[in-house]
């Protein structure tokens, strides 16, 4: 397929476009990442750009590293995020798939009262009772994961685009005597693979970063997820915890560097995720490119 | 893909076998949910556990936040060794529970409403709302029956007493408490290298301040003679302090004269001293970035020597600043200068001094079932015994007494593991951080090692007598009094912070100052100073 | 009644026919009751002067004199304003920013670039918003980053930071700069899913890229871009308060202090906190709610795609 010139430079200023973005917003992973390698000391006292780490060493890591709740804190995400994905995605599943067929009489109204609890909401203390006096789902993983079941804002999205299937299509399979949890499982979510893998990437990055439920209702330690962990080596180490005199006078302690190197440890896993759905984004172009 | 769809389900029986695959799906779906409920576990329960038993230990709980120093080394203060040896001397058996380090209000609140309370909790708040509100319970008849220790202290200290009680003579908590010397924890520190070098005096009035701040400027080029900070985003318990406004004996809030309750900003010399600070702005003297300075800016600077004169504290600030900044040039010295007058000869009124009370303290809360005992237990560490073990920690493992002063060993001061003087201490003891019991000065003159600290600690605490005619003692509002105050006083803290940037760096010429003092008023801060002149009255009654 | 039993007799004659569609809704209807609509009682406590030892409904009856403290604040307008402007700047600019990167990245042509670009937009999305503001902070002060920047085009250097007219612009950039990435995967998912046929008959047609993308790419995201559209003007009234604390100073307050930095720093007394707070949430989220509401409506008329 032969391209115009107007395409061909169009097409060079796009990459040099978006070469730009890539150095632009490559910059804080960069700054993060020097911070989190460099000495506290010189680190405090460093302004403007930080090309590259200042007296580099694996202080602050070690220090993260050393935390004798970091490995229950990997232990209780994992869990929470791959249980809590998979339950995530099962019901806003079926909640989007039935929410976007035209035939479901109550789907407008469904519609609206679940937008209706995105703005209104009983504030912290009843669904605490709820939860902890109850359901009895205190000081346990599920008090992070059931109450977060089904996102909204997820669910519309997901809606949305099971909205667009064809119709003519699932028909066609209902005809043939197909019955609507086939149709969903074995039609709509094969062809909807870019969303769930959107889904896959929302829900898990946000079960990821959790950590204010844990500070209500976990109240054994070695529950503690990541965040929660981290949160508490970075206060610990936090340049603003000074009071009257009750920090150590120990440089190490300053942990200026503390906080970047948390951030690694809290961020890095879960950026290898994004380019493993990656390929579930590609499908559309693809087979377009292939008939070429 | 239709086609290998309806092949599938004809292979299996067609129509019948899908519709009670779905249904048995969905049926899975709900009791899944359903276990997921039950499968919860059972939440934690928080009153104490275990009988008392007429012979066996006490068991009791406490709810308190972690220090971070324990924190670091200990997964609770159950494992503190005072906290061990205080179990085996008062026959008790400690359960504490910890909130996530930086969730301490939210756990509470929950706590409370879920009324799963434990026997007795470490808080620094309105006592008297807890005990309306049916939380907490009155210790007077227990105190005066089971803490003799304590109660010696109060009797002899009636200053002490008064800060304790509520306005209607209730005590509703054993208390933490600072009798000793040094009371206040942070000045303003400077770069005594650079005195020397420009053979200075250390500055005491404000007249002297200009002049060393105009020689730091010019002499040593740097960006921040005086590095200040402003609130909200720094606090005026640090480097905000209002320190160069008290030097005219007003401070930026309500305080006391003559008896009568002030409020600052709005007395005459609230205008001489902006008149003052703007001068000092425009010629360079201040740091021009001070009102968008946050701690990691503040820092910076200070470490890179671009400020001449600062507030910090002297554990946390001197303790890291002077070290790091010796690193990099062995002649840095930082001293600490005496709070700064008007005049010469004049003493300094407001001082930092922090309160022999420090408002914070354990209280029993309802559903405690031995209060008597868990009364007498706390009493301990107000005993000779326990007051050693609280601030000292165990003789001949981590003090000796020498020449009747208890010196703290190299487990403590050199630790083989590793770790800092303040996690040694946290982890054998309890002495930088409130607790139930009495701080010891001698706890303070070995815990700043360097002398420019003890010569801090010294030189701050010389005048701390003068603040009690100024500071407001801790006085106590009604729930109505208290939420009216805020009201008024949040509207006014806004407006105040934000003029007075405006006032420093010129954008509002300080002609307008009466414009000022008028909108404050019209806030209606008469209201606000009558309140806290009706809390002092009864203060004073007590 | 008759038409009320009308209504009843084609819901039950919707069941019959939907059987299936009506169970599996079930466990997601009942998780809305259970865990949404359960605890809303919590929202009187608006309407009381809630004391967490009197419990919720041991608490005094205040009905609207929070609302009554909030509006006749001193401050009132000038938070209202400014929330009201911080938002419509973002959405302004903040929201077609990512829907055009995802319309680009679908132009280009080589696979690795592609997605090594996709990868490394989206990072900044998740470094703490404290490490970005104090970047933020430290590259606009006076001998910053940006300001050296200025110095090339022969500008003046300030401290950017404290002048309220850069403040929107700072706060919106940098907000831009770190959601960009992010927020565009969501529209590269929608536009993986336009059938590649269509534009295999565009080509056959002859028609140019630029042809393509506006009768078949654009109209083919269309049903995503409006509901997300929607969903973020019901979002108008919030303004994360984490971010602009972090960022302003009482000098900025004229363009920067929003309804949400204003309640935090208002710390009222124990008792009424809690009230106040949730009587503040109510009143943003009930004009949230309406503007949905209004912009459902017009997205009806316009586009023909509705929320419900």
């Amino acid at each position: 397929m032969k391209r115009s010139i107007g395409e061909r430079l169009f097409g060079g200023a796009n990459a040099i476009l978006m070469t730009g973005l890539i150095i632009v917003t490559l910059y804080p992973l960069l700054h993060v990442l020097n911070a989190s390698l460099s000495d506290s000391g010189q680190l405090m006292a460093h302004r403007g750009l930080l090309l590259f780490p200042k007296g580099i060493t694996m202080e602050s890591y070690k220090l993260v590293l050393s935390n004798p709740n970091i490995l229950s804190g990997y232990r209780n995400t994992i869990f929470i995020v791959v249980v809590g994905t998979a339950l995530n995605l099962l019901f806003t599943i079926l909640g989007a798939y039935t929410l976007s067929r035209k035939s479901f009489m109550l789907r407008n109204p469904i519609m609206l009262a679940i937008v209706f609890t995105m703005f209104f909401n009983g504030g912290i203390i009843p669904s605490y009772l709820l939860i902890n006096n109850t359901l009895h789902m205190g000081n346990s993983l599920w008090a992070l994961i059931v109450p977060g079941l089904i996102s909204s804002y997820n669910l519309i999205i997901m809606r949305t685009s099971f909205a667009e299937i064809s119709e003519s299509l699932l028909e066609s399979a209902r005809i043939d005597g197909a019955g609507e949890m086939l149709i969903l499982w074995r039609i709509v979510v094969p062809l909807s693979m870019p969303v769930i893998a959107v889904m896959i990437l929302f829900y898990g990055v946000g079960h990821w970063n959790s950590w204010f439920s844990a500070i209500l209702y976990i109240r054994d330690r070695n529950l503690f997820p990541l965040q929660l962990v981290l949160r508490e080596i970075l206060i610990q180490n936090s340049t603003d915890s000074m009071t009257t005199g009750a920090t150590a006078m120990d440089k190490e302690a300053i942990g200026e560097s503390v906080k970047y190197a948390t951030v690694m440890v809290a961020t890095l896993p879960i950026l290898f995720i994004y380019p493993f759905l990656q390929k579930y984004f590609v499908k559309g172009v693809m087979i377009g490119a292939i008939k070429e | 893909m239709t086609e290998l769809l309806i092949h599938d389900t004809h292979s299996m029986g067609g129509r019948e076998v899908m519709k009670r695959s779905w249904r048995k799906r969905l049926t899975i779906g709900i009791c899944l949910m359903m276990s997921i409920a039950a499968l919860g576990g059972c939440s934690g329960g928080n009153g104490s556990t275990g009988e008392a038993g007429g012979d066996g230990p006490t068991p009791i709980s406490i709810w308190m936040s972690m220090n971070t120093n324990a924190s670091i080394t200990l997964k609770s203060m159950n494992e503190i060794t005072a906290i061990k040896e205080w179990e085996k001397k008062t026959n008790t058996k400690i359960e504490f529970q910890h909130p996530a380090v930086g969730a301490e209000t939210e756990q509470f609140n929950v706590m409370i409403a879920s009324n799963q309370l434990p026997d007795a909790m470490f808080v620094n708040g309105d006592y008297a709302k807890l005990f309306n509100d049916g939380i907490i319970i009155r210790l007077n008849e227990l105190i005066d029956e089971y803490a003799p220790n304590l109660k010696k202290i109060l009797e002899e200290n009636p200053e002490v007493a008064k800060q304790l009680k509520a306005d209607n003579g209730d005590i509703y908590a054993i208390p933490h408490l600072r009798l000793g010397e040094y009371k206040t924890f942070g000045g303003t520190f400077i770069r005594q290298d650079w005195l020397d070098e420009l053979k200075l005096e250390k500055p005491e009035t404000l007249e002297e301040w200009e002049t060393v701040l105009k020689a730091f400027k010019e002499k040593k080029g740097v960006a921040a003679p005086l590095l200040f900070g402003a609130p909200p985003k720094m606090t005026t318990m640090g480097p905000a302090a209002p320190t160069y406004l008290e030097a005219y004996g007003i401070t930026n809030n309500t305080f006391m004269k003559d008896g009568k309750v002030v409020y600052g900003p709005i007395e005459p010399e609230y205008k001489e001293f902006l008149t003052m600070f703007h001068r000092w702005y425009q010629e360079g003297l201040i740091d021009p970035d001070f009102a968008t300075n946050d701690q990691k800016t503040y820092d910076a600077k200070i470490l890179s020597s671009q400020a001449g004169a600062f507030f910090t504290f002297i554990g946390g600030g001197v303790g890291r600043y002077l070290p790091a900044l010796q690193e990099t040039d062995p002649n840095a010295n930082l001293t600490a200068t005496q709070y700064p007058v008007l005049n010469k000869g004049d003493e300094p009124l407001f001082t930092g001094r922090s309160w022999e009370w420090s408002s914070s303290g354990v209280v029993l809360t309802n559903s405690n079932k031995h209060p008597e005992e868990t009364v007498k237990a706390l009493d301990y560490f107000f005993s000779e015994e326990g007051h050693m073990l609280k601030n000292f920690g165990v003789e001949g493992l981590t003090y000796t007494m020498k020449d009747d002063y208890p010196t703290y060993t190299d487990e403590i001061l050199k630790n083989p593991d590793g770790l800092s003087v303040a996690q040694a201490m946290a982890k054998h003891f309890i002495a930088n951080y409130p607790f139930v019991g009495e701080d010891d000065d001698r706890y303070n003159e070995q815990y700043y090692q360097l002398q420019q600290q003890k010569d801090a600690a010294v030189l701050f605490s010389k005048y701390s007598e003068n603040t009690l005619k100024v500071g407001l003692p801790p006085t106590s509002l009604t729930t109505e009094e208290s939420t009216e105050y805020s009201k008024i006083m949040s509207d006014i803290g806004t407006y105040r912070d934000e003029m007075f940037v405006k006032f420093v760096i010129g954008v509002e010429p300080i002609e307008n100052f009466d414009k000022f003092v008028d909108q404050i008023n019209k806030f209606n801060v008469k209201r606000a100073i009558e309140i806290q002149q009706a809390a002092l009255d009864r203060y004073n009654a007590r | 009644m008759k038409e009320l039993s009308h209504k009843f007799s084609l819901l039950w004659l919707n069941y019959k026919k939907n059987k299936a569609i009506y169970w599996m809704a079930l466990p997601v209807v009942l998780y809305f009751l259970v865990f949404k609509y359960l605890p809303m009682y919590g929202a009187i406590i608006a309407f009381k002067d809630y004391s967490v030892g009197k419990g919720i409904w041991g608490s005094d009856w205040v009905g609207l004199q929070h609302f009554r403290d909030f509006f006749q604040s001193y401050y009132f307008w000038r938070i209202l304003k400014n929330t009201l402007l911080l938002s419509f700047y973002q959405l302004l600019f903040g929201f077609p920013a990512p829907i055009l990167l995802a319309l680009l990245l679908n132009e280009l042509r080589h696979e690795i670039f592609k997605r090594t670009v996709q990868t490394i937009s989206y990072i900044p999305h998740f470094i703490s918003i404290v490490v970005i503001c104090g970047m933020i902070v430290d590259f606009s002060s006076r001998d910053g980053l940006f300001n050296t920047i200025i110095g090339y085009f022969g500008g003046q250097s300030s401290a950017l930071l404290s002048d309220p007219a850069n403040f929107r612009t700072i706060y919106t950039a940098s907000s831009i700069w770190q959601e960009l990435g992010f927020s565009s995967i969501i529209y590269l998912a929608a536009l993986s899913g336009i059938n590649p046929e269509l534009y295999d008959a565009a080509n056959v047609d002859g028609a140019s890229r630029l042809r393509q993308v506006w009768h078949i790419t654009l109209p083919g995201i269309i049903p995503m871009i409006m509901i997300l559209l929607i969903l973020r003007i019901g979002g108008l009234m919030e303004i994360g308060f984490e971010k602009i604390i972090l960022l302003y100073n009482p000098n900025v307050y004229d363009t920067a202090d929003v309804i949400s930095t204003f309640v935090y720093r208002k710390g009222i007394s124990e008792s009424a906190e809690f009230s106040y707070t949730t009587a503040v949430g109510l009143f943003q989220s009930v004009i949230n709610f309406a503007l949905l509401i209004g912009a459902n409506r017009l997205s009806k008329v316009i586009s023909n795609t509705k929320l419900f």
